[in-house]
């Protein structure tokens, strides 16, 4: 099953399937390595709608939430 | 001569470049500005085996395609003036990221060398590299290096010099990388220039223009043709993969890395405990509720640190310079010289030097602590957590980062505003900076509170810095609402892990940024002081009322005076403040002290001079230990003794609410002559120079005139 990012819950670590967003943020995200296949995983959000952290590999990014909702991930069904 | 190899130091951000350089070349570090483009420069020299090699710090990128200013200096600097050899640092601990851009770097044809920086990191997370196998993958030599504990650091000379006397002999082969199909679509490209635009296969290094032209990415003016060409090819290209271009290139890179990373690299934990400790850390850091409050702490601590290491060592600085003076004069007189030109030389020239000095102790502390805060990571997580408030006035996190240099220098902080991709939301940062109180008002802060508030310190200076961020806040709304209409664009940054940067780092690095500041602003303060002084000297003998400036100011003090301090001494102050903050002091001793105190007479001898001076700055550990245990309650405070001459015309002079209301137009008017130059010269345009200067002026202005209403 397909979902954002955004509505996997923190910690479970999921892989990549698309980037749904403008052409050049996408690129952006691509070469820092936000690839189809890619695992990774929601570690913290800031208060009051702030931006997320996410774990790419064994780096950290921080990604607004606005952003985020691009990624595209692979789900297994329940 | 010996011969010179230029080296283009490149990488990702925060792999710890910097640090390496100075491991490198140890303080033998030039800081400067990119030309042109005014982005800090580092550049070291070092001699070894008959060669000056040339170390050029370049901006942190994450691909070639970046589209950042400061990236664009970096791939700019690659492309176009071809450095000998390019040394690429890569962290150990996140290789695959890294090893993207050492990817793209091989399409430049430029020799090479590649350090697997931060060695030492991966020891500890059981990650293990066969960086043999890699450098012979690759085709690279490659070395493991570590600043902190000093590996690698001459086998990468070695390297280097070893890549330059191959790339001189031989021509230079660098590995097949792209799967048939793309190649056979490049070479396909290669014809069309060929056909077309042969030109473009002088200018730009051969695989590097190929796949630039079929992604689309290139500047260069294309001729129509093999515009046309390329497009047709591209939509052939993009119909068989079945995605666009740029896509599909970036993922066969990645897919190299991934096929290289799988021979060389075996992990033998998972990912996430990889980074545990930074989870750790970031947990209470980054934490919903508490995290803002954190950051505002580490703030506050980091001012109280500056202002207690750096007092003891200003105060001995300060009579060292009084007791030169005092020397000199007691020559000079020996010497009989004429009156006005013992008191140019005493004030003027030594007044301006002395005023250029005392300053060191300050900024050296801030710079220290700047460091400390860029080094470990934690700017980023300030970034972080700011990147919501700041959106709402149309910036984002990114943002922040300037605005929090500003507290430095307003001068760096303007030029540091390039990492933001938003010209718009550049401005109104660029506009915001000179709010955030810099190092040089806060001489001024420290030397008035220490009249007026001495027991309360800390909080006074607190309240002003505070008063010059919500300004800024007010500002912001203002100007957006009005003018900019901002909706901010998108926040990517990395949040590195946190580190401990080495001591020797993060003093040289901050000696050396105090030794930039000596050099560009202290010459212009001693210019300064020397023109403030004649301008109130001449006429010489006359009061210094009856100076040109002094009568200036009289015409001009009107203005002050429903704000607490319409004097023609305060007045002239400001004029010199326009210039630089780090000259009111000095003008005002100029102005109040040969008016209303008497010169003692007094005298030193050489011996003297050089024992108080010894002796006094062991004596500052002494008052720096004491200050600090004072802080945390070992020592009993005990009641300061005031320093006779300025502070006491200055207690007559001044209110604490005139004195308060003073503090608060210096804050928030016009910062120095050097950050207008530079925000002229960062946004290019006159118009937002004098922006600036009229936005500055109109808020200290009514700030004042509201808080001194409020106080008196």
């Amino acid at each position: 099953m397909e979902k954002s990012i955004t509505e996997i819950e923190k910690g479970l670590r999921v892989s990549i399937k698309r980037i749904e967003l403008p052409q050049e943020l996408r690129d952006k995200l691509y070469e820092l390595g936000l690839i189809p296949g890619q695992e990774i995983e929601i570690l913290q959000d800031a208060p009051l709608g702030g931006p997320v952290k996410i774990r790419v590999g064994n780096y950290c990014l921080a990604l607004r939430k606005r952003e985020a909702q691009g990624i595209v991930v692979e789900v297994e069904n329940e | 001569m010996s011969k010179r190899i230029r080296v283009g130091v490149v990488g990702n951000p925060n792999v710890g470049k910097s640090a390496l350089i100075n491991a490198i070349a140890g303080t033998n570090i030039k800081v400067g500005n990119w030309t042109g483009v005014t982005v800090e420069k580092i550049e070291a020299t070092v001699e070894y085996r008959g060669y000056t090699i040339n170390l050029i710090d370049l901006p942190g990128i994450y691909s070639l395609s970046n589209q950042t200013a400061e990236g664009k200096i970096s791939i700019d600097f690659l492309i176009k003036e071809k450095p000998d050899v390019i040394l690429n640092v890569v962290d150990s601990g996140n290789i695959k990221r890294n090893l993207y851009l050492t990817v793209q770097l091989l399409d430049l044809d430029i020799p090479m060398v590649l350090s697997l920086n931060m060695w030492d990191e991966i020891k500890d997370r059981s990650l293990e590299i066969d960086y043999k196998r890699l450098s012979n993958l690759l085709c690279l030599p490659t070395v493991p290096t570590s600043a902190i504990k000093q590996i690698g650091i001459t086998q990468l000379l070695e390297e280097i010099i070893n890549q330059y006397e191959k790339s001189l002999s031989v021509n230079l082969s660098q590995c097949k990388h792209f799967e048939p199909e793309v190649k056979n679509f490049l070479s396909e490209v290669q014809r069309l220039v060929e056909k077309y635009q042969p030109s473009l296969l002088d200018i730009y290094p051969r695989r590097y223009l190929l796949s630039s032209l079929l992604e689309g990415s290139i500047e260069e003016e294309l001729e129509d043709g093999l515009k046309e060409s390329i497009s047709d090819l591209r939509r052939m290209v993009e119909k068989l993969f079945g995605k666009d271009v740029k896509a599909l290139l970036i993922e066969q890179r990645y897919g190299l890395v991934l096929n290289l990373l799988k021979q060389c690299v075996v992990q033998k934990t998972s990912d996430e405990e990889s980074v545990n400790f930074s989870l750790v850390l970031d947990k209470v850091f980054l934490h919903r509720y508490f995290g803002i409050p954190i950051f505002f702490l580490l703030l506050w601590l980091s001012f109280e640190i500056t202002f207690t290491f750096s007092t003891p060592f200003v105060d001995w600085l300060d009579s060292t310079l009084g007791n030169m003076s005092l020397l000199v004069k007691v020559y000079l007189e020996e010497a009989k010289f004429p009156l006005w030109l013992k008191s140019f030389i005493v004030e003027g020239v030594l007044g301006g030097v002395g005023f250029v000095l005392v300053f060191i102790p300050v900024l050296f502390a801030l710079y220290i602590i700047i460091a400390f805060l860029e080094g470990s990571g934690y700017i980023a997580r300030a970034a972080f957590l700011m990147d919501r408030f700041m959106s709402l006035f149309g910036l984002s996190g990114k943002s922040f980062i300037p605005l929090l240099l500003g507290f430095g220098c307003n001068v760096p902080a303007v030029y540091s505003s390039r990492v933001i991709d938003s010209p718009k939301e550049k401005i109104l940062t660029v506009l915001l900076i000179p709010f955030m109180s810099c190092g040089a008002r806060l001489t001024v802060f420290a030397f008035f509170v220490s009249i007026f508030f001495s027991s309360h310190k800390g909080l006074i200076i607190f309240s002003l810095y505070t008063l010059g961020i919500l300004t800024a806040i007010v500002v912001a709304v203002i100007l957006n609402r009005f003018y900019f209409h901002l909706h901010s664009s998108y926040f990517i940054l990395e949040l590195p892990p946190y580190r401990i940067p080495t001591l020797k780092y993060i003093l040289s690095i901050s000696w050396i940024r105090v030794k930039f500041f000596l050099v560009e602003a202290g010459t212009l303060i001693f210019a300064t002081s020397v023109v403030i002084w004649f301008l109130t000297n001449v006429p010489f003998g006359a009061t210094k009322e009856e100076s040109i400036l002094g009568k200036v100011s009289k015409e001009v003090s009107v203005i002050f005076e429903p704000i607490g301090f319409g004097t023609w001494q305060a007045t002239t102050s400001l004029f010199s403040g326009f210039i630089a903050k780090e000259v009111v002091i000095s003008t005002m001793g100029n102005v109040y002290i040969s008016e209303s105190v008497e010169k003692k007479e007094e005298s030193i001898t050489f011996s003297e001079f050089i024992r108080n001076t010894i002796s006094g700055f062991f004596e500052s550990f002494v008052v720096l230990s004491k200050s600090l245990g004072e802080k945390f309650g070992f020592v009993e405070k005990k009641p300061q003794e005031q320093d006779t001459g300025l502070m006491e015309v200055i207690k007559s002079e001044f209110t604490p609410a005139s004195a308060y209301s003073f503090l608060v137009f210096l804050l928030l008017y016009t910062p120095c002559l050097a950050t207008v130059f530079a925000i002229r010269q960062e946004l290019g345009s006159i118009k937002w120079m004098l922006a600036s200067i009229g936005i500055n002026f109109i808020t200290a202005y009514i700030a004042s005139l509201i808080i001194y209403r409020i106080l008196s």
